[in-house]
């Protein structure tokens, strides 16, 4: 270090020092703060570090809960389907028609009288052709209608 | 003065003893405490409110002064770790904060004569410069170069020899001068 230096140095630190800027009612100051709440910076502080502590954990227990099940799905055992299991529940809607559908309503009252008139129910089979011409007068089923009813012989 | 009396189950031992009271280690000290506090500091920290931190640690910590050191030398060591703490504290604020000063006030109680505002940019300038060195360095240059302490004063208060302080000094002025010249370029 030149001596041109240390005289800058020297100058910088005796113009610079802001220990000259120190009030001199700080004693009364820090001491009213001390008997007022001993610490109260200390207690925001705190407060402020467990909120953020808090945050923290939260989104870590929350990441970490989405990793778990992301991994789980990935990792789920494979249910293999049968044929047969799919089987039933398909053919259990095929036989329940659907109420909004007036052409399978129709279908099912030829059907029913149909089997009506296997069984030998002749008068039901009739029936059940009346029910649906009363239903339907102008349905789409009126030629099978008109077969059955001819093979009840009335 | 709370003198350790027989009752007292150090009394044996530090029968000589004398562990002042909060009170009397306020009133003797509290100046030195907040000048420490805005020399080792800086612009950057509340000297009134690090101060109060100070005095709230030697509140909790004097029943443990045993005065195997010097109550000055704890003073200045629970002072330093207390700024370089809140020194971090405010650095990773700012920094989150994007300010663009270099936190000094401009606006407050005292008229800006020109020899003020002049003596806050020797401050800053000096700030700049100390602020990139190591906490030890700084230490060693804001108790002999700004405080003006003795030899002895520095290695009583830093814990070191006598004849190690100012080898400590010669080093720290060195680097200070080489990072000055690199801040003024």
């Amino acid at each position: 270090m030149t001596p041109e230096q240390e005289k800058a140095v020297d100058a910088l630190f005796a113009a610079g020092d802001p220990g000259a800027r120190v009030p001199e009612r700080l004693p009364q100051r820090v001491a009213a703060r001390l008997t007022e709440r001993p610490s109260r910076s200390w207690q925001v502080g705190w407060l402020r570090t467990a909120t953020v502590g808090l945050v923290l954990a939260s989104s870590a227990g929350m990441g970490a809960a989405g990793v778990y099940v992301a991994k789980r799905q990935l990792t789920a055992p494979t249910v293999e389907v049968t044929p047969a299991a799919v089987k039933s529940p398909v053919a259990t809607v095929a036989a329940a028609p659907r109420a909004a559908d007036p052409v399978a309503l129709e279908a099912q009252l030829v059907r029913q009288a149909l089997e009506a008139l296997q069984r030998g129910d002749v008068d039901g089979a009739l029936a059940k052709l009346d029910e649906r011409e009363q239903r339907f007068p102008a349905g789409v089923l009126q030629a099978e209608a008109d077969a059955v009813r001819s093979r009840c012989g009335r | 003065m709370r003198v350790l009396t027989e009752a007292h189950p150090l009394a044996g031992r530090l029968d000589t003893v004398a562990v002042p009271s909060f009170e009397v280690v306020y009133r003797e000290h509290v100046m030195t405490v907040a000048r420490w506090v805005a020399r080792l500091g800086g612009p950057l920290l509340d000297v009134e409110d690090v101060t109060h931190d100070v005095f709230v640690k030697v509140q909790r910590e004097l029943p443990k002064f045993r005065a195997e050191a010097q109550l000055t030398t704890w003073l200045f060591s629970l002072t330093a770790n207390t700024v370089r703490t809140r020194r971090r504290t405010e650095t990773f604020r700012r920094f989150f904060r994007a300010s663009a000063d270099d936190g000094l006030e401009v606006a407050d109680d005292c008229r800006l004569a020109p020899e003020v505002l002049e003596q806050r940019d020797a401050e800053r300038e000096l700030y700049r410069v100390l602020d990139r060195l190591s906490e030890r360095d700084r230490q060693v240059l804001v108790l002999f170069e700004l405080e003006g302490r003795s030899g002895r004063e520095v290695a009583e208060l830093l814990q070191v020899k006598e004849e190690a302080v100012f080898v400590l000094r010669h080093r720290a002025k060195a680097r200070f001068a080489k990072l000055m010249a690199e801040v003024r370029s």
